[in-house]
Formats: structure tokens, C-alpha cells, sequence
């Protein structure tokens, strides 16, 4: 499980955001609800690990990722965390299978292409295993982006507004999609978003009332 | 394992699929490359090929003597034998030179220059010309006079001629149609050079009267009738010994006749060096000194030019004359070999940098599921090195078939043979220097891709 305390992160122009406490069970999901310029994304980059903290802790079953050198949290990262981003990205020289194969080398592991195809299966798309990420369409490319987060089993999946680009029957069945795959690796998931469909859906919400304190810079 | 096998994978595989995303980007970036590369190359190629070519064919000569006229076709002429002859000169102004008793001169060979046979020149000589180019036989003798030839090897592969195979020369240097000297006596081959990589491989070589026979042969035949004449005038004179009373007298007078006319007469005409009949013409001599460090010698040269008809000219000399002025081009071409091979540089650095703003994207994705700051910087880091080794390749392919289209033509042109798919080491040094260009010009883009913010790019939208 995943348990965030006390998490602040100060800007460079010295605004200090400060987030409640976050925790969230393996095979269960959480919403972590925010208006725009909340500060979401600041939080979901902390959660892994591409930023740090000004203050708090992560834990990830224990083990407190703050204290990681960067270095160890690379390769944990790689391991241990997926994320879907807002907008599915993809390395575009790529087909879909290469690029879930690329996750499985940056991760370190060894590459498994059969692993790859069972999950495109799962997803619905292994018939687009062979193109280029660029043919792929947008409800497309957030399955292949699902999939990649997927890839290395990992124990979080952090995903940043992923259904704000889709209409509604692709919204839910992306959401069934992530908490399917979640439940089934049994892996924590937490959505951060503030897509009013999904709050219906997923109980376990926290709402991020944000505290935004402007302190001065010494 | 894994490690090694994901180093190839980075370094070869996606590399080539990143730079091929881009074609319209990397063919403007080979194209560059290559051109540079392919300028360069060809200019080691020609001026190598040519300087040895030149060299190949000094063989020692330290002068070519013949007619007034441009010093450097002299040189070409007889020499590297791609020019027509400044003219002909006199067998009596030619004659103290080849004169075995002179003391400045080792060696001097006769040529004599005008006709051909498909092409290849036929050059009237003596047989010192072999030692001169240090040529051994394959097959076959030293010609003995009469219309027997001994060929190169060269002429002999392009020609197709054969030991014992007969045919007739041509008029002029170049296989024109209708200059078929028709009624002058066939050559025949009697004998074939080994290779020596010098001119002799590509010249029919034969006697000094050989030519003269084919050139003069309406003079010659009005020296067989002399010679009838004479012999009639002999049996006149016999006859009118016969009618002399004094025996003892017309007896020694007739012995002294016979003997003159029957055997020493023809055998004087066969002994008499060619150089010692007056009324005929050579093209030009090359002349070795018996010893170069004679300060006689030394002014040999410039006394033939101040002091008789004859021009004399250093082949070293004119050589290094030549390459002077064509290294003016040369050096001006390298220039702008370079200015291009910069100029792909500056490509690669640009596109480079344009790639990044596309894919600035990506790379902090692959941050972001692990890749380390120096994997993305290598990744940038090879790609400029795999644009350069590509342009090379390319230009050298460019350069040595171009070489390749250039050696055909300057062999019909001049017969001389070029290799166009010799490698030089110079080629080597510069699949370094190219490779560290490439390098180079990614160092900018590598270090701006490696520290961009992950955080900043990835909340982009």
C-alpha cells in the first residue's frame, strides 16, 4: 500500500503547497479530486518519485521513497509505478509492442514480448501490436498507455486525468479498465482528476483542499 | 547479458528507428555528409593515383631532349605519353647524344612517336627502353629488327594480340578510322612484357627504322633501287675492270670490288647505328646521366637550350611544375570540401536541437520509466555519431564509384589505368575525424536533452 504524510512542495518563486494525507490499499482505487491549478500533477509527480518533497514522506509498504537517491528511484520508478499521463505519449520512432518493450528495458527487466501481448489482448488492441503509435487513434492510445503502465506489474498506478479527452462510454470503460487491471495485479490505483463521471463510480475519494501559502524566499 | 544486449538495442536499433522517423531529416544530413566526405575521398584518390602514376614513370630519366616547343608536353609526350609531340628532331642533331663515347651520358633512349594500333602507341626505340622501366618478358623475345614488336601488357590484355599475330599501324596517336597505314608491311609481335605498372605496359615498342620503314616507305624503296643502281654501277665497274690489261692490278681491284660490294657493303648498312644515317628523324630522347652529381651534366639541359635546335627539359622538374598548378585546384576544391563537411555540422546540430523540441516529450517519458540522464544524453550522443558514419559511407561509396565512372574515361582518354576501389589510409583517418564531427555537433543537443526539467516537459500539455 501506499501511505503519504504531511506532503509540502515549495515552487521556486516560494508559493508552498500543502496536501492532506494520502493513503490507498493494494487492489483498491482512490480518487484524489482537485480543480484546475490545485496543484494534482505537482502531487501525482511527488507520489513517483519525479519530484521531491519540501517536506512529508512516502511510503511504499514501508519502505520511505523520500529518502531514495535518485539513482534508486529511477529504477524503482521503472519497477514499481506505472503511470498513464494526461495525454498518452509514446516514443513515435515505435510500434505499440516496442514501445511497451521500452518500459520493460528502462525498468531494467528482462524483455518479454509474449507478457506484452497477453496485455494488449486484455486491452483489446493486440491487433495493433505492429503499427506505429502514430496510426493509432485516441481511445487507442490510452489503452496502449494503460498497457504500458501495466507492463511491469507494478505495485502503484498513478494516472493523471485520464478520461478528460474521452467521451463518456470510452471515460467508463477506460475507468473499468483501470480498476480491472488494478484488482487483478493487485496493485494500489489512484486517479487524480477532477472529471466529475468518476466520482460516482470510485468511493474512496479524498478531495484536495489545497492550502496554498505564499512564504517569503530568504 | 541483458546489459549488453540493451546497450545494442539503444545504440543500433532505436537509434536507426528514431533518425528513420525523420527521413526528409537525415537525407538532407547524409547528403551533406556525403558530399563532403565524397569530395574529399575522390581528391585523395585522383591526387594519390595521379602522383603515383607520375612517379611510377620517372625510371630514372633525368632528361628528355627534342623539339623547341612547351617543355611540359615534351615531358607528357614522351614520358607519360598523353600528348602529341612538340615535333621531331634531327637523327644529326640527335646524334652526340647518342653516342655511346659521350661522357655525361649513362643511358639515352630513342623514341620515335606518330603512330598507333587501336589506340595503344607504337614508339620507335632501342632495346634499352626494357631496362629503362626495369620490364621483363612474359612471353616471347627482344624484337630484331625488321617490322617485329614487342608489346605491354596492357596493350596486350586491351588489344587481344597475341606472340606471332600481325597488323598495321595507324597514322596519328589516336585510333581514327581511314589513318591505316595500307601499304606499309605488317607488324608482328614477337614478344610480351610482364605488368611493371609504369607507361611501357600500355606502348608497342619496335627498332627505330621500324617507323621510319612505315613513315618513309616511298624513300625506302627509292634506296632499294640506289642500292640496284649502285650494284649495277658495280658490275659496270667490273666489267670495266675486265677490259684493264694489268693483271696484277685489276686482280687486287677486282678482289677489293667483290668483297666490297658482296659482303661488306649490305653488313655495313645492318651495323651502321640508326643514328649515324643522316636525313631521318626521331622524336625525342630520354637521357639518364652517367652521373648525376657531374656539374656538367647538371648544365646539360641548359646548354641544349641556349646552344642548339634541340630543347631539353627536367622531368622531375616539370612534373612538380604541373602539380603546382593543379594543386591550386585541388587545394581550393579541399576547401570547399571542408566548408560542406562543416556546413553538415551545423546540419546535424540543427536538427538535432529541432528533434528535441518534438521529442522533449518522449525523453522525459523515458525518464520517467527509468532511463538515466546519461542513456539520453549517449542516445542524443549516437545519433550524431550514426548521421556521420552513414554520410561517410555513403561518401565514400559517391567518391569511389565516381572514381570508378572517372577511371573508364580517363582510360579511353589516356589508357592509363586507375583503381577506383582502393581504400587509402587516409580514408580510415577520416571515418575518425567525421565520426568525431558527428560527436560534436551532438554534444549541444545531448547536454540540453539529458537536463531538461522531467517534471515541467511532463505537466505540459
Amino acid at each position: 500500500m501506499i501511505e503519504a504524510r504531511s506532503l509540502e512542495y515549495t515552487y521556486s518563486g516560494g508559493v508552498r503547497l500543502s496536501y492532506p494525507d494520502i493513503s490507498c490499499q493494494r487492489g483498491t482505487s482512490c480518487l484524489l479530486l482537485g480543480a484546475s491549478g490545485s496543484g494534482k500533477t505537482t502531487l501525482l509527480h511527488m507520489l513517483a518519485g519525479i519530484l521531491s518533497p519540501s517536506k512529508g514522506s512516502i511510503h511504499f509498504d514501508g519502505k520511505d521513497v523520500v529518502q531514495f537517491s535518485k539513482t534508486e528511484m529511477n529504477s524503482f520508478r521503472g519497477k514499481e509505478i506505472g503511470i498513464v499521463f494526461q495525454r498518452p505519449h509514446f516514443v513515435h520512432a515505435l510500434t505499440v509492442i516496442e514501445n511497451l518493450c521500452l518500459a520493460q528495458r528502462l525498468a531494467g527487466l528482462p524483455v518479454d514480448k509474449g507478457q506484452a501481448l497477453n496485455l494488449l489482448t486484455r486491452l483489446n488492441i493486440a491487433e495493433k501490436a505492429s503499427v506505429s503509435v502514430k496510426a493509432l487513434s485516441q481511445g487507442e492510445k490510452q489503452r496502449v498507455a494503460i498497457a504500458r503502465a501495466l507492463i511491469n506489474s507494478p505495485s502503484l498506478i498513478l494516472a493523471d486525468e485520464p478520461t478528460s479527452a474521452l467521451d463518456d462510454a470510452n471515460a467508463k470503460e477506460v475507468l473499468t479498465l483501470l480498476e480491472d487491471v488494478s484488482k487483478e495485479s493487485n496493485a494500489s490505483l489512484l486517479i487524480v482528476t477532477h472529471d466529475n463521471r468518476l466520482t460516482d463510480v470510485v468511493k474512496n475519494q479524498i478531495t484536495l483542499d489545497i492550502q496554498a501559502v505564499k512564504t517569503e524566499r530568504s | 547479458m541483458k546489459g549488453l544486449n540493451n546497450f545494442f538495442y539503444f545504440f543500433f536499433s532505436f537509434t536507426w528507428k528514431n533518425l528513420f522517423s525523420r527521413p526528409l531529416n537525415l537525407l538532407l544530413n547524409l547528403v551533406l555528409f556525403a558530399l563532403g566526405v565524397g569530395l574529399i575521398s575522390l581528391l585523395l584518390l585522383i591526387n594519390t593515383q595521379v602522383t603515383e602514376k607520375m612517379e611510377n614513370n620517372f625510371a630514372g630519366i633525368d632528361l628528355v631532349i627534342g623539339a623547341k616547343g612547351s617543355p611540359l608536353q615534351m615531358v607528357l609526350c614522351n614520358m607519360y605519353h598523353i600528348d602529341p609531340p612538340t615535333g621531331n628532331i634531327s637523327t644529326e642533331n640527335a646524334r652526340p647524344f647518342l653516342n655511346p663515347d659521350n661522357p655525361l651520358i649513362g643511358k639515352a633512349v630513342p623514341l620515335s612517336i606518330g603512330d598507333n594500333y587501336k589506340g595503344f602507341r607504337i614508339v620507335g626505340t632501342n632495346d634499352e627502353i626494357i631496362d629503362l622501366y626495369e620490364a621483363e618478358f612474359d612471353m616471347g623475345t627482344m624484337w630484331n629488327g625488321g617490322t617485329e614488336v614487342v608489346i605491354g601488357s596492357r596493350t596486350a590484355e586491351d588489344t587481344g594480340l597475341k606472340l606471332g599475330d600481325r597488323f598495321k599501324s595507324s597514322h596519328g596517336l589516336s585510333n581514327d578510322i581511314g589513318m591505316e597505314h595500307d601499304d606499309a608491311a605488317d607488324f608482328v609481335v614477337v614478344g610480351i612484357l610482364k605488368k611493371t605498372n609504369s607507361v611501357i605496359d600500355q606502348l608497342i615498342l619496335c627498332d627505330t627504322r621500324a617507323v621510319w620503314a612505315v613513315h618513309d616507305h616511298d624513300h625506302s624503296a627509292e634506296e632499294d633501287h640506289k642500292g640496284h643502281d649502285h650494284d649495277e654501277h658495280d658490275h659496270e665497274g667490273h666489267d670495266h675492270e675486265g677490259h684493264d690489261h694489268e693483271g696484277h692490278n685489276h686482280e687486287g681491284h677486282d678482289h677489293e670490288g667483290h668483297d666490297h660490294e658482296g659482303h661488306d657493303h649490305t653488313k655495313k648498312i645492318a651495323e651502321k647505328p640508326f643514328w649515324e644515317e643522316d636525313g631521318q628523324e626521331i622524336t625525342a630522347l630520354l637521357v639518364q646521366f652517367r652521373n648525376r652529381k657531374n656539374f656538367r651534366a647538371l648544365n646539360l639541359g641548359r646548354n641544349i637550350n641556349e646552344n642548339t635546335d634541340l630543347m631539353a627539359a627536367n622531368p622531375a622538374y616539370e612534373v612538380l611544375k604541373l602539380q603546382g598548378n593543379i594543386g591550386i585546384g585541388v587545394d581550393m576544391m579541399r576547401i570547399i570540401a571542408m566548408i560542406i563537411v562543416f556546413v553538415s555540422a551545423l546540419s546535424v546540430f540543427f536538427s538535432l536541437v529541432n528533434s528535441l523540441k518534438e521529442r522533449k516529450y518522449e525523453l522525459a517519458l523515458m525518464r520517467s520509466m527509468g532511463a538515466s540522464r546519461l542513456l539520453v544524453f549517449g542516445l542524443i550522443m549516437i545519433e550524431g555519431a550514426f548521421i556521420a558514419l552513414l554520410g561517410y559511407g555513403v561518401g565514400l561509396l559517391l567518391s569511389h564509384g565516381g572514381m570508378s565512372v572517372f577511371a573508364d574515361m580517363l582510360e579511353a582518354e589516356y589508357r592509363y589505368g586507375f583503381e577506383a576501389w582502393r581504400f587509402l589510409k587516409e580514408e580510415a583517418y577520416m571515418l575518425f575525424a567525421v565520426i568525431l564531427i558527428g560527436l560534436v555537433a551532438a554534444v549541444v543537443p545531448a547536454i540540453m536533452a539529458s537536463t531538461s526539467d522531467i517534471s515541467t516537459t511532463l505537466s505540459e500539455e
